[in-house]
Order: structure tokens, then C-alpha cells, then sequence
């Protein structure tokens, strides 16, 4: 599957998006600058909440007629609204202690960008009528919220999205396991993490899914220095999910990770891309409208 | 063991604190940065730290020697080329002049200088030195007396004069330049006076240096030598008949008889018995026949018992010459023209071509002249004026001879020559003469006429520029002949009309010699000079392209384009396109076997100042340790360059 391209909006503040109070606030402010930035973007038009006309049908209810058709034409035609393409959305999101890094130029650590879009995107999907679900898996057993349209089923969702991510992550590849079964078919499965593990695991989930009608998306979240490596002087590094300790002269390492990480980031795109998924790399420096527009253009693709 | 000159410069090294401070600041990270993961760093990045942690260290190792190295440079080390400074350094100068061949004492003397440079060994270098006009070294002192002995040996025999002074003084000099304890002078010479003329005994020589005289024990010898040969007069003519002067002069106290054998063109010409009182002189005039007009050479030879022979014999050439052209304007009218006469060609000898001086004369041949004689003085506006002034700055000669005229007056003012309204009455003669002057050098001579019995009647009171040499004064005082250079010629002005009413001049011996050497003298730039002592300094002649032994045919070895002959002979010089043959022959001064006096304080020479060991070898120091100091700088920039090439690969 290919989204289409969309005009990234320039006017949402991230510093601002960083320092909002609570992560709801963050998903409203996230959306509602998304839905500001449609407006002048070439998907202007295009309508998330009318779908068509039909006639009426006994057993319609009577709130759903279009009445100025019927006074322009006498004719009963009734309303048929997107709420009614009952698609399901599991967005599952990494937790592991390396999505806690955040960089001095970037506004808010990777877990926090990441978090702020998947109740975003929840809060998105809620407004369109679609079933929304959340995995959050870190370390111990996934958690793992069931599809659902209810307002209590969101606050659960936003409340598992409080904690702090922490050590080593399960395996991705175990939880699109579990996904396979859990997930009902024709479903669009969002995937957030920084993808640090081994990407050859996912191949068989992922086909195992596809193979059942979902449509994947990765988005993976990163921190501008992790893409530059921008170092200046030797450093002691410390990793975040086993606080193991290097050493460091950057200047003789730079060229090599950026070579290495190229290959990382291909090889990520590659994984879900052959199985007709989808793949973005998200900055944290960056707001992460081409997630939403992922979304939309999935949605379309469904209806 | 390495030292130091300039020690202080070594502080400079402790710059190397500001790269290493900076190496380890940077070196060692403190704080603690997050990174999420190691999965794209870990493989890699031991090896690569490993080797970046060893070009960290070459580049600060390379800066701290670049820093060390530039200070070690400024500090200028040397090596000592002694360890420790001889014991004894001596300069041995050996007189070279002709004399010291003398039969009385060379051997003793040759055999006293061997003694001495053979004591030359470890710890007692010794350099010897050939005092002649220059002094030739052995080169650096040495301690290897056999080869010294051997240069010595080669070079033994000198033919030219030696001078003491500039000898002594580039010896002690020559010491000075050289680390030793002690330091000595060791001078062997036959105590001969000529070469002490001129020494400087209250300049003493550095302190410490010691001055030993080595002297035959029987100073002096018995001589007779030829002093002069040399053909007089302009040779003109092919077939014509050249007179020979040969001057002998016998420096014994005894007369001698002496046989003289003159050589013209490798063939005998003549033999005599000449007799030559004791510490006398006698000239020798024989008429000699040319055969062609090209150079000729002959030799003059006495055989007589002395103890030196080098001066026995003596070189003379001819060169063919054109007669000197003379324009001379005529005395009052009714008067005899007394330089005229003197001047005239005889049968016998052709002195000069003579024309005469006047407003009719062709003013375009006055260019050609080599004398002009002015007798009433010149019209200063007139063409001729012009024209001998002309001559005059191009270097040609005017003899003007004094009248009291207006004419003459206003034409001399010209040059910057006035004279009193009235003369010096009464009689006069001459009260002093400049025998320095070429003209009079031969005047010199007692058997020759005097110039002081000639009577001057109320001369005038002449008045020169300051740039005029005066060479002769009359008995007031007042100039009588002077010398006035005038650009590149010379005016010559005589302080007398030539007339029974102001001189007796012209019936006095001295008349008809004096002008003719004037003519010589003012004809003489007009002639290469053919006759120069050995090793004369004088022999310049220029563009020399080949010169060959007139007698040997053996072509002589040129030095830097300049002939410097060490052997008396005869010689054809090949130069600017002509050929000129030259004699060179012993200088006379060395003939006079006068010695030294016995009470000549030449001890004097000593300083009685304590000597001073630091400078000799603060000297040595700063000439050896140039090099080091090139190879030090150099290094350091290669550190530089090596420096940035790495520190760029770094990125430090």
C-alpha cells in the first residue's frame, strides 16, 4: 500500500506540543493542528465524514434524512456517513528504554512524540468512527487494549500511555505474533517504535498479517542525532535499555554509523514495504502529520 | 658532549604543556551522555577507537617534538670539535723572499725550519706560512708534521720581497681564529732590514701569543747585484739601435770585478769585465741592434763570487712603440727654444715627434698628441682652448711652462692656478724635491746632476689648488713644479720660464734628462708596462688570453684569468689582441744584504696583557653549530607537516 503524498503542515509548535500538560491535550493539539494544516493542503475536499446519498429504506432513521434535499426535490434520501466503514485500527506502540532518548535539539524525547501520536491517532480514529486499539509493549507482557469505540476504552488507552518506557523491550516480533491473533482481519495496524532489534524475526508476522487483510504501518521514531551522529568531542555514551558504557572519539565513528544506520533504516522500510505496508521515519524535531496522512489515505483506501 | 650556546632559549621547551594539557582534557570525557542503542556502533567501534586513540598520541608526540626541536634549535647546540684545546699552537712564517737563498745560511735556516715544523705532533698543531708580498698558508693548523714538512719542502724557494707587519698581524689573527692554550709565532728570516721597514712596533700583537725570531747565526752576505736592465727609449724601427742600461751595484765593502754577459735574443751580444767599487753602483750602456720591429727579449748577467745568485741576473724586453707625438708652442720670438733642443731627435736617439703649437695647427691631430708644451699660454676663447682642454680631460699631458703674460694668466686661472702680481725677487734655487715622483726618481742617483745647483731669477709666486702635488719648492718655499690632475689628464706646471733672463737651467747637466723623463712620464699611460718584479701586485694587465716563456717557450698556467709570475724571465703576454712581452725580474730591495740592527726591538711586538682563553672558543662554537642548527629547524617542520597531515585525519 502507498499513501499518498501530503503537504506536511508547518504551523504546529512543537515546543509547544512538548510542554502541554497532559497527553490529551498533546492528541487534541496534535489533531486539531493536523486538521488546521488540511485545510491548505492539496487533500482540501476531501470529505472524512460524508460518504454518499441513498433513498430511504424502511427502517432508516428519520434524523439521518437529508430534508433539503426532500425540499428541493421531494425526494427521501438519507445520509450514508463514514462512522459506517467499521474499520479497526490497533496502534501499538514500543516502551523500551531506548525510546526514552531525547536530544538537546529535539523538543520532546522519542517515547513522548511517540505517545502524543498514538493517542493523536486515537483520538483521530474516535472522531472518524473507527475502532481504535493499543498495544504497548516494553518490558514485561504487552499491554494490550481491545478495539473499541467506547469514550471509557479511550481513557484507558490515554492512562496506559502514562507510564515511562524501561528496559529491554519484548521482541517486536513476538508481539505481531500475538497481533496475528488477536487482530480481526482487514485491519490497519500502526507500529511505533525506533526498531533497535532483529528485523529478520518480523518477516513471518508480518506476512502472517498482510496474509489476513491488514495493512501495516511503521513509523519509526527518531532522534536528530541519532540520523547525524552530530558529536563534536569524545563522549561517554551510556545505552539506554542495558546502560552499558562506551567511550567515544565521534570524528573516526561518525562515517560508519551513518553508513550503518542507513543500511538500519533500509532495512526497516524493506520489511514492511514487501509486504505492501507502509513506512515512515519520524523526526522528533518534526510534527508527524505524515502519520495522520498515512491514516487517511489507508481509510480512504478501505471505504 | 653537546652544550649550549644560548641555554636560555631551552625555557621555550616548556610550551609542550599547552598540548599535552589539551590532549588530556579532551582525552577523557566526564560526563555521561544517553545514546539508545549500541546496535549500530558496537562491532566497529573498539577497533576504531584503538586506532584513533593511537593517532591522538602520535599527533600530541609530534607537536611536543616540534616544540622541543624548536627550542633546541634557538638554544644553537654544537658539538666541540676539541675536546680539549691543544696544548700549543704554533704559526710558522718563513720569510720567502730571494734573499733567504743567500749561500751564507740557507741550509742553517732550512734546516733550523724543518727542526721546528717537525716538532709539530698530537697536541701541538702548527700551520706554516710563506711571507712574500701576501702570505700563503699550509692551510688549517695540523698535526701531522710530515706532510707539512713535505708542502715546506715544495715550496721552498721564493724570488719576491717580503713585508713583516701584515705577515705578523694575519698570523696572530690566524691563531686567534684556532682554540690552544699557548699560542706562538716563530719567525725565520735572514734578519735582513728591508722587510722590518715599515713594522709597526706599538701595535702589539693579542695577549698570550709568544714571538720567537729564528736568525742565521751570521746575518748578512756578500752581494753584487744587477739592480736595473732595461732598454731606454721608444723602440720606433726595425734595425734600430736600442741602448741597454744596466745598473750593478756592489754591496760589499771591497770592490769587485764583475763579468757581464748580455743575452739578446737567446744569443750572446756582449761580454765585458766591469769593475764596481766597494758599496758602489756603475751603469753599463750597450747599444743593442734589433733586427725586426716585434717584441724582443735579452738578459743581463754577471758573473761574479757572492753568496746570493738570484739577483745576478736580470730580464729586459722591447715593445715596438710609436715615438711620443709632442705639440709645443715657440718661446718669445728671437729666443732659444731650449726644450725644443732637448727634445729633438739625434742620430743617436729618437726621443720624440715634435710638431708645433699654433692658431694654424690642425686642431683635429691635437688628439692625437701625448704632450703638449704651452710656452706664453693660450687665448681662453679661442678654438685651440678649447680643443687642448679637451685633450687635457681625455688624458693627455700639458706641460705648461710659466711666462708672465696675461694670456697665460687668465688661461691657467681656468684651471684654479693663480700667481702673485710681483714674483719673488732675487735668485733662487730649489729648497726641496718630491723623489717619490717618477720624474725625479732617478735623480735620486749621486752620480747623476744635481737639481739643486740651478739658479732661478725672480720666479713667480705661484698659488695652487689644493688637489695639485707639488714636486718641487723653491728655497722660499713657493712652489716651482707641480702636478695638477684634471679629469683624466695631468697639467704640469713649471715655475720658470726656460730663458737666459729666469734660469740657468738649460746649461745645467740636470736640463736635458729631466725633460726627457718628464716626456717618459707623460708618455707613459700611453705604453703597456713591461717590466714587473716577481709576484708584483702591479700586474694588472687586462684580458689576459695566454703567456708564454720567451726563453722556454713553455706556455705559463694563468690564475682566475691573471698572470702572477713566482720566476724571473721573460714573457709574451697575449692580451687584447697584441702581444706584449714583459720582464720580470727580483725586486732590488732584496739584494741589500743590510741587516737588521742588533738592538731592534722587535720584542716589543709581545703583549704584556694576561691572555684571554674564552674567545677562541666561544668563535669555534658559533661556526660549528650552524649546521646543527639547520638540521634541528628542519626537523621540526618535518614534525610540523607530519603533524598536520595526522591531526587533520583526526580531526583534532
Amino acid at each position: 500500500m502507498k499513501t499518498e503524498t501530503v503537504a506536511i503542515p508547518k504551523f504546529l509548535d512543537m515546543e509547544l506540543l512538548g510542554r502541554l500538560p497532559s497527553l490529551e491535550i498533546q492528541a487534541r493539539y496534535l489533531v486539531h493542528g493536523f486538521w488546521m494544516g488540511m485545510h491548505r493542503s492539496p487533500l482540501q475536499g476531501f470529505n472524512v465524514e460524508f460518504k454518499e446519498y441513498r433513498s430511504y429504506q424502511q427502517g432508516d432513521e428519520p434524523r439521518t434524512i437529508d430534508w433539503k434535499v426532500y425540499a428541493r426535490t421531494g425526494k427521501l434520501e438519507v445520509k450514508v456517513r463514514e462512522e459506517d466503514t467499521n474499520l479497526t485500527a490497533y496502534v501499538l506502540i514500543d516502551a523500551s528504554g531506548s525510546m526514552s532518548y531525547r536530544s538537546a535539539s529535539a523538543a520532546m524525547s522519542k517515547w513522548n512524540f511517540a505517545r502524543s501520536l498514538a493517542a493523536g491517532m486515537i483520538l483521530l480514529l474516535s472522531r472518524q468512527r473507527d475502532a481504535a486499539s493499543l498495544g504497548v509493549f516494553g518490558a514485561g507482557p504487552m499491554q494490550f487494549i481491545r478495539p473499541s469505540l467506547k469514550a471509557s476504552e479511550h481513557r484507558r488507552m490515554m492512562a496506559a500511555l502514562e507510564r515511562e518506557p524501561d528496559g529491554h523491550g519484548a521482541p517486536l516480533a513476538k508481539v505481531l505474533d500475538d497481533l496475528v491473533i488477536l487482530a480481526r482481519r482487514r485491519s490497519l495496524i500502526f507500529v511505533l517504535s525506533d526498531f533497535y532489534e532483529n528485523l529478520d524475526a518480523l518477516e513471518t508476522p508480518i506476512r502472517q498479517l498482510r496474509h489476513a487483510g491488514s495493512e501495516l504501518i511503521f513509523l519509526q521514531v527518531m532522534d536528530p542525532r541519532e540520523l547525524h551522529f552530530d558529536f563534536t568531542e569524545p563522549v561517554l555514551l551510556q545505552e539506554s535499555e542495558t546502560r552499558d558504557r562506551m567511550t567515544l572519539s565521534p570524528d573516526l565513528m561518525r562515517k560508519r554509523y551513518l553508513q550503518r544506520l542507513e543500511a538500519h533504516l533500509a532495512t526497516v522500510a524493506k520489511a514492511v514495504q514487501s509486504y505492501g505496508g507502509d513506512y515512515q521515519l519520524l523526526r522528533t524535531d518534526v510534527a508527524p502529520f505524515r502519520a495522520f496522512g498515512a491514516y487517511l489515505a489507508c481509510r480512504r483506501g478501505a471505504l | 658532549m653537546i652544550s649550549l650556546l644560548s641555554a636560555a632559549y631551552l625555557l621555550g621547551a616548556a610550551a609542550i604543556a599547552v598540548p599535552i594539557i589539551l590532549h588530556l582534557l579532551r582525552r577523557r570525557p566526564r560526563k555521561v551522555q544517553p545514546f539508545p542503542s549500541f546496535l549500530l556502533i558496537d562491532p566497529t567501534t573498539a577497533r576504531m577507537q584503538s586506532q584513533n586513540n593511537i593517532l591522538k598520541w602520535l599527533v600530541l608526540l609530534l607537536r611536543c617534538l616540534f616544540l622541543l626541536l624548536l627550542a633546541l634549535a634557538f638554544s644553537w647546540p654544537y658539538l666541540p670539535r676539541f675536546k680539549r684545546p691543544p696544548e700549543q699552537l704554533t704559526a710558522v712564517l718563513w720569510d720567502h723572499s730571494f734573499s733567504m737563498q743567500s749561500r751564507a745560511y740557507a741550509n742553517e735556516l732550512y734546516e733550523k725550519a724543518q727542526d721546528i715544523i717537525g716538532k709539530g705532533s698530537q697536541g701541538h698543531p702548527t700551520a706554516v706560512g710563506l711571507v712574500a708580498d701576501r702570505v700563503r698558508w699550509s692551510g688549517d693548523f695540523s698535526e701531522d708534521p710530515d706532510s707539512l714538512a713535505q708542502w715546506f719542502y715544495d715550496h721552498e724557494s721564493g724570488y719576491g720581497s717580503s713585508k713583516f707587519d701584515r705577515a705578523l698581524r694575519l698570523a696572530d689573527r690566524k691563531l686567534q681564529n684556532a682554540p690552544g692554550r699557548k699560542k706562538r709565532i716563530v719567525l725565520i728570516t735572514d734578519r735582513q732590514l728591508v722587510p722590518w721597514q715599515g713594522i709597526n712596533l706599538s701595535k702589539t700583537l693579542s695577549p698570550g701569543t709568544e714571538f720567537e725570531l729564528i736568525e742565521p747565526q751570521r746575518p748578512g752576505f756578500k752581494n753584487v747585484a744587477i739592480t736595473d736592465a732595461r732598454l731606454v727609449g721608444p723602440f720606433t724601427d726595425p734595425k734600430q739601435r736600442l741602448p741597454l742600461r744596466v745598473r750593478i751595484r756592489n754591496y760589499q765593502h771591497q770592490p769587485v770585478i764583475a763579468e757581464l754577459v748580455i743575452t739578446w735574443q737567446d744569443e750572446i751580444a756582449d761580454r765585458r769585465q766591469i769593475e764596481v767599487d766597494a758599496l758602489s753602483q756603475v751603469t753599463v750602456a750597450i747599444p743593442l741592434e734589433a733586427e725586426m720591429l716585434e717584441p724582443l727579449f735579452g738578459k743581463a748577467e754577471i758573473l761574479v763570487s757572492d753568496e746570493l745568485q738570484a739577483d745576478n741576473t736580470a730580464w729586459f724586453v722591447a715593445n715596438p712603440t710609436h715615438l711620443p707625438k709632442v705639440y709645443m708652442s715657440r718661446p718669445r720670438r728671437g729666443s732659444v727654444d731650449f726644450i725644443h733642443t732637448a727634445l729633438a731627435p739625434t742620430d743617436r736617439r729618437k726621443a720624440a715627434q715634435l710638431e708645433e703649437l699654433s692658431g694654424n695647427s690642425n686642431l683635429d691631430e691635437l688628439q692625437s698628441s701625448d704632450v703638449i708644451i704651452v710656452h706664453r699660454g693660450i687665448q681662453t676663447d679661442s678654438p685651440l682652448a678649447e680643443r687642448l682642454d679637451q685633450r687635457l680631460r681625455q688624458g693627455g699631458t700639458i706641460v705648461a711652462v710659466w711666462r708672465d703674460t696675461p694670456m697665460m694668466r687668465r688661461w691657467l686661472a681656468g684651471y684654479g692656478l693663480t700667481a702673485a702680481a710681483s714674483p719673488l725677487t732675487g735668485t733662487h734655487r730649489l729648497g726641496s724635491i718630491d723623489f717619490e715622483h717618477p720624474v725625479f726618481m732617478p735623480f735620486l742617483d749621486v752620480r747623476t746632476a744635481s737639481l739643486f745647483n740651478v739658479l732661478f731669477f725672480d720666479p713667480p709666486h705661484l698659488k695652487l689648488p689644493e688637489r695639485a702635488r707639488v714636486l718641487a719648492h723653491f728655497d722660499s718655499g713657493q712652489p716651482a713644479i707641480a702636478e695638477l690632475p684634471v679629469d683624466d689628464g695631468r697639467l704640469i706646471i713649471v715655475g720658470t720660464a726656460i730663458s737666459r733672463e729666469a734660469t740657468d737651467w738649460p746649461i745645467n747637466a740636470s736640463f736635458l734628462p729631466l725633460w726627457r723623463e718628464l716626456l717618459a712620464y707623460a708618455n707613459q699611460d700611453q705604453q703597456t708596462q713591461s717590466t714587473f718584479t716577481v709576484s708584483a701586485s702591479a700586474l694588472n694587465i687586462p684580458k689576459i688570453t695566454q703567456v708564454r716563456n720567451m726563453h722556454t717557450g713553455e706556455i705559463v698556467p694563468l690564475q682566475a684569468k691573471r698572470f702572477i709570475p713566482d720566476q724571473p724571465g721573460a714573457y709574451l703576454v697575449q692580451h687584447a689582441g697584441e702581444d706584449t712581452a714583459i720582464a720580470v725580474n727580483v725586486p732590488s730591495e732584496e739584494s741589500d744584504p743590510l741587516p737588521l740592527a742588533d738592538d731592534f726591538p722587535y720584542q716589543r711586538l709581545v703583549s704584556k696583557e694576561p691572555p684571554s682563553e674564552q674567545d677562541a672558543s666561544v668563535l669555534t662554537t658559533a661556526q660549528q653549530s650552524k649546521s646543527f642548527w639547520w638540521m634541528l629547524l628542519s626537523t621540526a617542520l618535518v614534525m610540523m607537516l607530519a603533524e598536520i597531515i595526522l591531526a587533520n585525519r583526526t580531526s583534532l
